[in-house]
């Protein structure tokens, strides 16, 4: 029984392989995309869910007809896992282009293994779409064949300084501003864009305060915090210290305009907290609630697929995969430097890569995709967009 | 810096010295006992939190009263240890029991992650955000409550190590095994015991600083560098160290923080460290339980 079910599976394949080849291969051979997500390492929960994203909008792409431009080709995810690594980034980017044969290449999370992996690309000729990765110089060295759909890192600052514009338009009194932050890297880093950004507006900072993640007891620089008098405080640390610093701040009371930074200000933990982050902002690149037609069907069709709301990486992951498909349909072609062309004219105004907060996903003469961050705002318990008004679900709520 | 702002920097100082001498008093007691350095020990504390979190989370139960469920569990859990590893342990050379109890530590902070995730848990009560107006200086409910928790707690100990017969059979292991062997003591019930209370110190600390901070998997490790420091500054084994280092290390941490920037607070507790490595390598209070 089960030979004969053999024998008649071999000769199926026989047969499929004798005649696939001849009338199959140039119509619908599939455009092979590289996609590399960090499945396991320090980044596995991030990488799980960008992949969700790219397997989301694949299917999509395939289910409704494929790739036009190339004869209904479908689209082919070649999945490979960096082990959030950089040098394993390197030699799997290496590994797809030029064994695996992938027409373009998206990935790759953190900015120390899409660095890397880029670099591979460019090197090969191949077309690189960054989805999540904020390093800065990312775009800034004049390479030819990368692009990015996420902003740059400083970009945030200057929205954060623009959004206080808003308020202070909206007749809220923000004549000074003090910075809470964690004293590594990160708040270093952010801070130093604060400090560049604020006093060019005529906003003065008026205190600089500084603590350690993990610090039990904040109530110092929440003391100092309230003898500055600030309008505003702007922190940056994660999640972490933020619920003991606005404990500090409750118990001192003190309540200030309270603005976070990253995503672990909008994060659920937070919520927690109740009525002590009430009308509290948080800077971030995407919401589930962002107020675009594109938007709203892509967090439809995900929480059908997946049982739960995307986040912001798995938004750009979605447009990043969208933006290989339809610039090799522009292409018509699957070869790597015409899609590389393609992508540098795209301009997508509609359709489900324009989800991210921009009028328009395209790519400026440095690969990248001129998107600014929105301003989320706990009301009622929830996290909701607040700004920029063109795609904020809901106006801002002031609490004085 | 004005007056006021130094006055909070001393009460904050006060306030996180308590809470480490809660951590560092159970590291003290286990190392002047056994001479065993265990490194797991902020993950122990890690396991406390979880306990008075869930404690709270799923019954209801106050982070004050859930120290009665969780003391005893954790005075469970380091015999445990004791039967399960560091007896095993006691028998290879020292390295390799520091190999040990370092395995131990990852190996629970990997296994909270698969249990609990690497999300934040919150106890949120009214009192979080409570505080307490003394002139210019605001103490929170909650730390002024680990505070006396603390006080208690450190003076229980020291009446059960000088007035208990209890205490008087580890003092004599912690001064000479040998001959406190030589005169009847069984050796491997004090260390078990001593175990017992050396872990079962943090089922006091861990649900009153869930209430002030929150518990990850990597909670514990935040605090185990630094109740090292305190234990080494204070002088290894040594329970008046443990106060000493503590309020030492605590007092410059809040006060170097408000006067300068965060990062060189903490290098302070470092700094310390080395001076009183280099000037008294006995340790500051370099009498050791035994006397």
């Amino acid at each position: 029984m089960t030979q004969e079910l053999n024998r008649r599976r071999l000769m199926q394949i026989a047969a499929a392989a004798t005649v696939l080849p001849a009338g199959f291969a140039h119509a619908a051979d599939p455009l092979k995309v590289g996609v590399l997500v960090p499945m396991t390492g320090a980044t596995a929960g991030d990488g799980a869910r960008l992949l969700k994203a790219h397997e989301l909008a694949a299917k999509q792409i395939n289910e409704a007809g494929g790739i036009a431009g190339l004869g209904g080709a479908k689209i082919e995810l070649m999945v490979a896992d960096t082990q959030s690594k950089p040098e394993v980034g390197r030699s799997e980017a290496e590994r797809l282009i030029s064994r695996a044969g992938a027409s373009v290449l998206l990935g790759a999370w953190a900015s120390a293994v899409t660095i890397p992996s880029m670099q591979v690309a460019e090197r090969y000729r191949t077309p690189f779409i960054v989805t999540s990765a904020v390093t800065d110089s990312i775009t800034e060295q004049k390479l030819q064949f990368v692009f990015r759909v996420s902003p740059k890192g400083s970009w945030a600052a200057k929205d954060v300084i623009e959004f206080i514009g808003f308020l202070r338009q909206k007749g809220q009194k923000i004549d000074k501003v003090a910075l809470a932050y964690e004293d590594g890297p990160f708040g270093q880093t952010v801070s130093k864009g604060y400090k560049a950004g604020l006093p060019e507006k005529g906003i003065a900072i008026v205190a600089e305060e500084t603590f350690r993640t993990g610090s039990p007891d904040l109530s110092t620089q929440a003391a100092k915090l309230k003898a500055s008098g600030a309008d505003l405080v702007l922190i940056v640390c994660y999640v972490d210290d933020e619920s003991v610093l606005l404990r500090a701040l409750a118990a001192q009371q003190y309540k200030p305009m309270v603005l976070g930074y990253g995503g672990g200000h909008v994060h659920p933990t937070l919520l927690k907290l109740g009525p002590l982050v009430e009308g509290a902002f948080g800077i971030v690149e995407w919401m589930e609630d962002v107020k675009k037609p594109a938007s709203e069907t892509f967090v439809k069709t995900y929480k059908e697929a997946y049982g739960e709301a995307p986040l912001s990486n798995a938004a750009q992951a979605y447009a990043s995969t969208w933006a290989a498909a339809l610039a090799a349909d522009a292409a018509r072609s699957r070869e790597p430097l015409a899609i590389r062309d393609a992508l540098r004219k795209l301009k997508l105004s509609s359709g489900p890569a324009s989800l991210l907060p921009n009028d328009a996903l395209a790519f400026d003469e440095n690969g990248q995709n001129i998107v600014g961050n929105v301003m989320s705002q706990v009301i009622d318990g929830n996290f909701v967009t607040v700004w920029p008004e063109a795609v904020a679900s809901k106006p801002v709520k002031f609490l004085k | 810096m004005t007056f006021g702002i130094f006055l909070q920097a001393v009460v904050s100082g006060l306030a996180n010295a308590s809470i480490y001498a809660l951590i560092a008093v159970g590291l003290t007691l286990v190392f002047g006992v056994m001479r065993i350095i265990n490194f797991a020990h902020g993950e122990f504390l890690m396991i406390a939190m979880y306990g008075g979190f869930f404690a709270w989370s799923l019954f209801g139960v106050d982070p004050v009263m859930a120290i009665l469920i969780v003391t005893p569990l954790l005075a469970l859990l380091g015999m445990a240890l004791y039967g399960g590893i560091v007896r095993l342990a006691l028998k290879v050379p020292e390295i390799n029991q520091m190999a040990v109890t370092l395995g131990l530590s990852l190996l629970l902070q990997h296994l909270a992650l698969v249990l609990f995730s690497g999300d934040n848990m919150l106890v949120t009560q009214p009192r979080s955000t409570a505080g307490i107006v003394l002139g210019p200086v605001v103490i929170q409910v909650t730390h002024l409550i680990a505070c006396g928790a603390s006080l208690l707690l450190l003076g229980l100990i020291y009446l059960i190590l000088r007035r208990t017969d209890f205490g008087l059979v580890m003092r004599a292991v912690a001064q000479s095994r040998d001959g406190a062997a030589l005169s009847g003591i069984d050796i491997a019930s004090v260390y078990k015991w001593a175990m017992a209370v050396g872990v079962g110190t943090l089922g006091v600390t861990g649900p009153l600083l869930v209430s002030i901070l929150y518990v990850n998997p990597h909670v514990g490790a935040l605090f185990t560098l630094k109740a090292f420091v305190i234990v080494i500054v204070g002088g290894l084994g040594s329970f008046g160290g443990v106060l000493v280092g503590a309020l030492i290390v605590g007092l410059a941490e809040s006060i170097a923080g408000a006067w300068f920037s965060a990062s060189i607070a903490a290098a302070v507790p470092f700094a310390i460290l080395i001076l009183v490595l280099l000037l008294r390598p006995e340790g500051l209070m370099n009498r050791s339980l035994a006397r």
